[in-house]
């Protein structure tokens, strides 16, 4: 009897050992994963352009030159420029702010010797007018602009005053959209430009004299 | 006698278990070397039917027409101007039926080949910077993905000139696995 049994038993194991290698087969074979998915998009954006405002001031407090003559590469408050014919002022009978100003005589001039990238405004303190017998005097003054420091454009012309106003050019609105200057170049805000005042006066059997003061160049530059 | 009916029936269990085994072994081969159609049914679901391809869209519904312009405090942004650009991204794994059931998976986007006018990345100003990206994706799901652009101050003319008024073009890999 006993053996009987074992054979019994033995049968079984074999059953479930080949229903459990068949479970096996069949799980496995139904397996999925997904693959690996690499994918790359492209992005294209756009950089602009800008500036950060600059301003040069001066009252010329160290031009101290007394003596008519041509003065160039006069460092004045970090900036350079050049003299004709333009002395500092101090007189009584000037008008300047604070402890002196600039007079110019006749035929006259200062000029930037140092160029001011997107030149925005120049403002200026100009007049006192004076000299001539009789009255008998002609006193015109103008702002010049130049791309290279040695060919001149006028923006600005006007007669000197007898009192002393602030002359206020707005040079961006002239050149913001391109501005032809005379010697045939196109300038616009991303230009660097040298910036002249000039005066031409003359007075019966005495100087034409002029005097100038608070000079203000608003410009750009494109770093900090 | 005892003893040996009892090794006897430890003997068939033996042979029975290396008939068993023996057999499964054997019909492996058979299938693979015959090409018995049941049996080939096996190699395929494990030979071929391993990975299957995902179904992913990737979306951008933005435009950016806005310009870059540095990231510092001095700058003014105008009229058309800008900071930063968040690009942004959906990602869109597909519902499959043959892979239900299937766990979440890694999801990582990676960028690389920053060009401004076609240089690669002049001076090192764009910066491309990550949000809080995901790091998993389930079938089924959209995930959605970040990158804020940026540009450093330029030091000097030459480096302003380099990007001023440029394009930048960068390129953002998406990886599932």
């Amino acid at each position: 009897m006993r053996s009987k049994k074992f054979k019994f038993n033995a049968g079984l194991l074999v059953l479930l050992l080949t229903m459990f290698i068949s479970s096996i087969s069949s799980t496995y074979a139904y397996w999925r994963w997904p693959a690996p998915f690499t994918g790359t998009v492209n992005n294209s954006l756009l950089i602009g352009d800008w500036f950060f405002s600059r301003q040069y001031n001066t009252g010329f407090e160290s031009y101290t030159n007394t003596t008519y003559g041509t003065y160039v590469d006069q460092n004045i408050d970090g900036k350079l420029w050049d003299f004709s014919q333009v002395i500092t002022a101090t007189s009584s009978d000037d008008t300047y702010f604070g402890s002196r100003g600039l007079r110019f005589k006749n035929t006259s001039y200062i000029q930037s010797k140092d160029s001011y990238y997107g030149l925005e405004s120049i403002s200026f303190n100009f007049g006192d007018i004076r000299g001539g017998l009789f009255g008998w005097a002609t006193s015109s003054f103008n702002v010049q602009i130049s791309n290279d420091g040695s060919s001149w454009t006028t923006i600005y012309s006007a007669n000197a005053s007898s009192s002393f106003p602030l002359i206020s050019i707005n040079v961006e609105n002239i050149i913001n959209n391109g501005y032809t200057l005379g010697n045939g170049s196109v300038v616009d805000m991303e230009s660097s430009l040298f910036i002249k005042i000039n005066f031409t006066g003359w007075g019966l059997l005495q100087d034409r004299l002029v005097n100038m003061d608070n000079l203000t160049i608003n410009y750009r530059s494109v770093v900090n | 006698m005892k003893n040996l009916k009892r090794r006897n029936v430890v003997l068939v269990l033996l042979v029975l278990f290396a008939l068993a085994v023996s057999g499964t072994t054997y019909a492996y081969w058979a299938s693979s070397v015959n090409g018995v159609q049941q049996k080939q049914e096996n190699v395929i679901n494990i030979g071929e039917g391993d990975a299957v391809t995902i179904n992913v869209d990737i979306t951008d519904p933005e435009t950016h027409s806005d310009k870059l312009v540095p990231n510092t405090p001095e700058v003014n942004v105008g009229v058309g101007e800008t900071k930063s650009i968040t690009v942004s991204y959906s990602v869109v794994w597909n519902n499959d039926a043959l892979l239900d059931g299937v766990a979440d998976q890694a999801i990582s986007a990676t960028v690389s080949n920053i060009l401004v006018g076609g240089v690669a990345n002049p001076y090192s100003l764009i910066t491309v910077t990550p949000g809080a990206n995901p790091t998993t994706i389930g079938m089924g799901d959209t995930v959605v993905f970040t990158f804020t652009v940026t540009m450093a101050e330029p030091a000097n003319v030459a480096e302003y000139n380099a990007v001023a008024n440029q394009t930048i073009t960068f390129d953002i890999t998406f990886d599932i696995a």
